[in-house]
């Protein structure tokens, strides 16, 4: 079977690669592109590590086809941070300790961030609603869920500037 | 809460921001599956599909004709000179299976080759001819004579000795202090029941990961999420019939263990690969590969007794208590027996400890392993006798706590702790004190306890130029103790917290670290890192001796400054350490401990609420409160963190999370989809009590967090659903199923 | 004299025994003498190279790691598995 072709933007930037059309694009991110903060958790849609922002929608990497990036804008969470500014969320996120081991940290940057992004005064029930589809093992979620809580004033400054 | 005169530090007890976070919240940090090596091959593990089975043969001559497969691996791999597969160890065989295959997802074979899809498909031609036999899946079943056998040379252990037929039962061990049987006859109210939990699993979001590198002058180089290099190294050697001196495990960054990373199972594979193949060989388990392959903690069966005087004195307690070990023999109802009455003061004790093999993965510890089990039976019938003497469970708890002093659960005096100061920090709680009020709602408390180590620990400093130092740590870094052994020694060296670079080193760089469990890095580490500033600060006197031209035990170091015993020289460790490294011969010294295994124990004290749907059978967890006594908090936001984490898994395993069986011994629910960990939405803030009575076995006071937070929440859980429907729960999980069949809603 | 405590894992060497009278000065004394009351305990406690590692000895509640340490007269000398946790 030959590979496809794929053109696409990544985190802003043009980028090319060859693909098996089975590939998901979770595998092409992480062994092709070098793009490793995307996680494995379970490969099928269960547990949020692999998020990333397709054509401005979250989705599971491990259920999209590297195939279907072709002409389209991926946003992984290498993109987040702006050189050596850390995004609000990435500062909160250490600040209020929101990380123990950090596997499911950039799944639930990428998908806090989508959100705020959307909903710049979401509550802590509508965080916990967006974010049931990301697993934490280790924190109990209490300081993640804070975290979005304390990011989000700045985010919304930075939205009306 | 402080319960002592607490001592001013300057940096313990500090918020700083942990260096490695960076990394990891831009995406930047190497877990296990990050790793990359020039030439790797792709690796895949062939699983048996039956749970009970003979292996008769296996033939891989159709796998190895693959395009792109390079090599093939089974058991006879890893015969030791002589052995045949029938003999092979069980940590051997556990990697990979010899003569018979005891649980569905036992590995059997594995493959390397050039990608990921070619090992797949290359393994779904090796060809294994099984002999199937039936399975046992139930602890109370595979003890019955007649049950199917695992391993024929299986003889129980028991104070008479051994048993003189096969058995499923590896041991049966009796704990007996006074006359349990009169004494609980003669006690005014007795409570009991027959508990049972099924298997969970620990859930770490990171699945096994590994990679090796046999060199061909036998030196192999692995890079592992584990939680200890150097267990690992040594597994690994004794699997592969290879000297220790010839491996080098490098730690990756861990996506999580909580007691599931202690053992080996890809790396030892994944070693033999490389060593077949002449290339670097990754391995990389699957979500099912993760439940069905590696190792859960023991579903239990416990029946109890608690017996008490009618002023709530509690006076004996009888435990049969019988825990899975899964496919090899195991210690876990050993560990019940050493944990299950620590909270109370209990004269008359008999507890039986049943340890049993069944065709499930060969189980491994989950946080303060076999003590929630344990105390999901014994925090219940304390509510029970409570509600029967009249009483306030808190107060009938607090009536027979432990103390410094009182026998413990091994048999020896309790040294300085810290139950009855978190009990009493519950019921001086907010929580504690605002009312619950509503209908299908209920209020639950319970305690927990884990003992705690301090196992051998080593770290290196390194004195900077600029007077920075660098530690050099070889315990793994679960949830960021690197950061908390780096604020140890700037306290202990007096500099501040940013003038500490903490790193992970491997098991050629730096002396023996045992693994990472127990609660011990933060207590046992972090002594290590206290004598490694006790040398540094000795090693600067000797160089500072000569440049004063003073006497080396006249110099006074406080405070941070080091100064002449007449005041006239002195400087700050920055100060002196540009003067006499900076400027001289390089500076590296050690620390080392062995801290043993009596770290003084960890006790918890959680509070619940619960509102339970009569019509769904739906428990929603209103609020929740996790108190604890961790000695002295290094950093109070990673403690707050393991006590949250400790109890979300709790709330987990006591609501929804369980290995569902076929009859045929095949897990159906391996994915995160049905096997219900919580998420956001199913668990409100975890508010925390640290109480913090300082542990005297510790220069800081340090006692270890991680674990006991994990054991009241089955017990707190149940004791408020019980208050909510008048229902006592005797099974774990209290699924709504299992709600609504208890209460009657529908059939069982 | 001293009391030894027994654990579980090895009372099926002591016919069930738990509690065990044994004289010496030292730890390692103490154990020879409770090895010469129960042959089968021979080389299981201590080996060559001092407590083997599945156990851990307490004089008196506190661990010992030198087998050469003084037993004072009349205390607990207990036997207990090494296990740390998860």
């Amino acid at each position: 079977m030959s590979k496809h072709h794929v053109i696409t933007r990544i985190n802003g930037e043009d980028i090319e690669f060859l693909t098996d059309p089975g590939t998901s694009l979770l595998s092409a991110l992480r062994d092709q592109l070098g793009l490793t903060g995307a996680k494995e958790g379970c490969n099928n849609g269960n547990c949020g590590a692999c998020n990333v922002v397709l054509n401005g929608e979250l989705v599971n990497s491990c259920c999209v086809l590297a195939v279907e990036v072709n002409g389209g804008e991926l946003a992984t969470i290498e993109g987040v941070a702006n050189g050596d500014d850390l995004h609000p969320l990435q500062q909160s996120f250490i600040n209020d300790a929101a990380l123990q081991c950090g596997i499911c940290t950039p799944g639930f940057i990428v998908a806090a961030k989508a959100l705020l992004e959307r909903e710049p005064d979401a509550d802590e029930a509508r965080i916990r609603h967006w974010l049931a589809g990301n697993l934490c093992r280790c924190t109990g979620y209490d300081k993640i869920v804070q975290a979005v809580l304390d990011a989000a004033p700045e985010m919304r400054a930075a939205a009306r500037a | 809460m402080v319960m002592a005169d607490k001592p001013k530090y300057r940096v313990i007890g500090t918020r700083p921001l942990r260096p490695d976070a960076i990394d990891k919240v831009t995406g930047r940090a190497q877990y296990g599956a990050d790793t990359r090596q020039n030439g790797m091959l792709r690796g895949y593990v062939l699983r048996s599909p039956h749970a009970h089975a003979n292996i008769k043969s296996i033939d891989v001559s159709k796998a190895l004709a693959h395009p792109g497969v390079k090599a093939v691996v089974t058991a006879a791999d890893f015969l030791a000179p002589g052995q045949d597969l029938a003999q092979l160890p069980d940590l051997t065989a556990n990697v990979m299976a010899g003569s018979k295959t005891l649980y569905h997802g036992h590995a059997v074979a594995a493959v390397a080759a050039i990608d990921d899809e070619s090992a797949r498909d290359a393994a779904g031609l090796i060809e294994v001819e099984y002999d199937v036999l039936p399975p046992v899946l139930d602890v109370r079943e595979a003890m019955l004579p007649g049950a199917p056998i695992l391993h024929e040379a299986m003889r129980t252990r028991t104070p008479e000795g051994p048993s003189a037929d096969p058995s499923n039962v590896v041991a049966h061990a009796v704990v007996v202090f006074g006359d349990p049987e009169t004494a609980m006859g003669e006690c005014d109210v007795v409570v009991e029941g027959d508990f049972s939990t099924r298997m969970v699993h620990q859930g770490y979001i990171e699945p096994q990961a590994a990679t090796a590198m046999w060199n061909p002058d036998g030196q192999v180089t692995i890079w592992t999420a584990h939680q200890g290099s150097f267990p690992a190294r040594q597994s690994t050697a004794t699997i592969l019939n290879h000297p220790i001196s010839k491996i080098r495990v490098v730690l990756t960054e861990i996506g999580g263990g909580f007691g599931g990373k202690i053992a080996v199972y890809l790396e030892p594979v994944a070693a033999m690969l490389s060593k077949k193949t002449g290339h670097p060989v990754k391995l990389q388990m699957d979500r099912v590969d993760v439940f069905e392959g590696t190792g859960p903690t023991p579903g239990t069966s416990i029946r109890a007794k608690l017996g008490a005087t009618k002023d709530g004195k509690l006076k004996a307690y009888m435990a049969d208590m019988a825990y899975e070990n899964g496919a090899y023999a195991g210690t876990a109802a050993n560990y019940a027996t050493m944990v299950a009455t620590a909270c109370y003061d209990i004269e008359h004790v008999r507890l039986d400890g049943y340890d049993v093999v069944v065709n499930k993965p060969r189980t491994q510890d989950y946080r303060a392993p076999s003590s929630p089990a344990a105390a999901f039976a014994m925090e219940q019938l304390v509510d029970q006798l409570a509600e029967k003497l009249n009483m306030d469970p808190e107060k009938l708890r607090l009536q027979n706590s432990s103390r410094e002093g009182t026998r413990g659960s091994m048999g020896m005096p309790f040294a300085r702790i810290g139950h009855e100061e978190i009990v009493q920090a519950a019921l001086d709680s907010d929580h504690y004190n605002s009312p619950l009020e509503g209908p299908n709602r209920g209020r639950g408390t319970a305690s927990g306890y884990w003992f705690n180590v301090g196992l051998r620990s080593s770290v290196n400093v390194t004195v900077q130029p600029d007077g920075t130092v660098a530690l050099a740590v070889g315990s793994t870094d679960l949830s960021g103790t690197r950061t908390s052994l780096a604020m140890q020694l700037a306290e202990t060296i007096g500099v501040e917290f940013d003038d500490v670079k903490s790193l992970e080193v491997d098991t050629d760089s730096v002396g023996y670290n045992d693994v990472t469990a127990g609660s011990r890095v933060t207590f046992g580490t972090g002594m290590a890192t206290y004598e490694a500033g006790k040398n540094l600060i000795a090693a600067m006197k000797e160089r500072l001796a000569a440049t004063w031209n003073v006497p080396e035990d006249e110099i006074q170091f406080e405070e941070g400054k080091f100064s002449s015993p007449d005041g006239s020289k002195s400087g700050t460790f920055k100060e002196i350490a540009q003067l006499v490294v900076g400027r001289g011969p390089g500076l590296t010294v050690s620390g080392s401990v062995n801290a043993g295994f009596l770290q003084g124990g960890g006790f918890a004290h959680h509070i619940v609420d619960v509102e339970v749907d009569p019509d769904t059978g739906k428990v929603q967890v209103l609020r929740y409160t996790a108190v604890q006594d961790v000695g002295t908090a290094v950093h109070p936001a990673y403690v707050e963190g393991q006590l949250q984490g400790g109890a979300v898994q709790g709330i987990g395993w006591a609501l929804n999370e369980e290995y569902f069986y076929d009859d045929s011994g095949r897990m159906l629910n391996s994915s995160f989809l049905d096997y219900r960990m919580p998420t956001t939405l199913d668990v409100p803030m975890i508010d925390t009590i640290l109480v913090e009575v300082p542990n005297p076995l510790h220069p800081f006071g340090v006692r270890g967090v991680g674990e006991p937070p994990i054991v009241p929440p089955l017990a707190a859980i149940a004791n408020a659903v019980a208050h909510a429907t008048g229902v006592r729960q005797y099974q774990l999980p209290m699924s709504p199923r299992r709600i609504l069949q208890t209460t009657g809603k529908i059939e069982e | 004299m001293a009391t030894v405590i027994v654990p579980a894992v090895l009372r099926p060497l002591t016919g069930g025994v738990t509690r065990v009278d044994a004289t010496g000065s030292t730890v390692h004394e103490v154990i020879d003498d409770l090895v010469r009351q129960y042959g089968q305990l021979k080389d299981r406690i201590i080996d060559d190279n001092g407590v083997r590692p599945e156990l851990f000895i307490a004089v008196a509640g506190q661990e010992i790691f030198d087998i050469t340490q003084a037993v004072p007269a009349g205390a607990e000398v207990n036997i207990l598995p090494a296990i740390a946790g998860g």
